[in-house]
């Protein structure tokens, strides 16, 4: 009955660990920052509405600095308009920002999106497709996802800013879909305590 | 023998349980599946035509068991045909899931959209079941092979088609053509202007 039990338990756990797994378009060259790596100070570049510069603390037009982001800690996805797991993710996406909001963790926490691959037009139209409503910026040559390790889309990665060191570190990391919105902004939350 | 009941019969219900929840449809290609090709010369042929000449006539088969052709958008709709080099490859297996959402650009610009490779009918079908379905009519220069790709000037030396695309307005002309490094994959914005910009 135990063995039984434990059996169905690990074969629950092997399954479901696919299916979480096989949510992403991977990159077979990926090597993702790891927990505790300092992110480097991204450039990033892209068209972006008056009130998402604002959002971010930022002043005039992209390209900007990661750094300049006014926020104790930024949730960066990497997206393209082309993954078809990115495109069921939006509407998450967009979940998790309006509970950033309703969390009263606005000032703090600022959720952005990077288009692997993604030109201005590309990002535009996922934008519009999905009303998006946290801003996005696009990757057309791959450039940020080098120094992001080349990962599968999408991927999530919780960063803790501090300004005063010049540092960015890397406190939570996911490939694939959220299991929730609200499991994610739980654990990233906790990740950054 | 009666303990064991209760959690034989949880496995049971895990296993009709869990395939629901498996991600089947609008699954991107799992990269198992996916045959890399290293880098490839970008471009390995020579056009045989440009903006501005009429576009070749053609009879191909489609995944859905039909033929299309040119002919029959003739003063109807603009035609794009979206030439991928092979089915289960890195990028091509991207490329079409992203036109999947801009299926109202096409039809705002009256645009029909063909994607072709000159692999195989049962190939292709496998192929685009795999990444979940496509709105657009996907069909196979496969027998002659390649011989659109061969009178558009885009059949390279080993046999794919290049990563292209062709636009054909309503009178059958081209109007816009990038034939694109094999190895990444053509920005959607030049591609839309050029649609919207038609008639």
């Amino acid at each position: 009955m135990r063995i039984s039990i434990v059996f169905t338990f690990f074969l629950f756990l092997l399954l479901s660990g696919n299916a979480v797994a096989m949510e992403a378009s991977d990159n077979a060259g990926s090597h993702p920052l790891p927990v505790g790596a300092a992110m480097p100070d991204l450039l990033l570049r892209g068209e972006l509405s008056a009130g998402h510069l604002t959002h971010l603390g930022l002043k005039g037009p992209a390209p900007r600095h990661l750094s300049e982001i006014q926020a104790k800690t930024v949730i960066l996805v990497a997206f393209s308009m082309y993954c078809p797991h990115c495109q069921r993710e939006a509407p998450t996406l967009n979940e998790l920002n309006a509970l950033i909001a309703s969390r009263g963790l606005s000032e703090e926490v600022k959720l952005i999106g990077v288009g692997i691959g993604n030109s201005d037009f590309e990002v535009q139209v996922f934008r519009d497709k999905y009303a998006t409503t946290f801003p996005l910026f696009s990757d057309p040559d791959f450039r940020v996802n080098k120094e992001l390790g080349e990962v599968g889309t999408p991927f999530f990665y919780v960063l803790a800013m501090n300004p005063e060191k010049k540092e960015i570190r890397v406190v939570k990391t996911l490939l694939g879909r959220m299991e929730s919105a609200e499991s994610f902004i739980d654990q990233a939350m906790k990740a950054c305590e | 023998m009666t303990s064991t009941l209760p959690a034989s019969l949880l496995f049971v219900a895990l296993l009709l349980f869990l395939p629901t929840q498996l991600p089947a449809q609008e699954a991107s290609i799992p990269p198992d599946r996916v045959y890399e090709t290293g880098r490839l010369k970008p471009v390995d042929s020579t056009l045989k035509v440009k903006v501005g000449d009429p576009a070749p006539d053609f009879s191909l088969p489609t995944i859905d068991g039909e033929k299309i052709t040119l002919a029959e958008f003739r003063d109807k709709k603009n035609v794009v045909l979206s030439f991928v080099p092979a089915a289960w490859t890195p990028i091509c297996s991207g490329q079409w899931p992203g036109y999947n959402i801009v299926q109202d650009m096409f039809e705002q610009t009256d645009t029909q959209l063909i994607g072709i490779s000159a692999d195989n009918v049962p190939t292709l079908h496998a192929w685009v079941q795999e990444m979940g379905g496509v709105w657009f009519t996907v069909a196979s220069d496969f027998h002659p092979h390649g011989q659109l790709a061969e009178a558009l000037g885009i059949l390279r030396s080993t046999g794919e088609a290049e990563r292209s695309l062709f636009l054909i307005d309503k009178e059958g002309i081209i109007r816009y053509i990038d034939v694109h490094d094999i190895n990444s994959r053509p920005d959607l914005g030049p591609l839309i202007k050029a649609m919207q910009k038609l008639e």
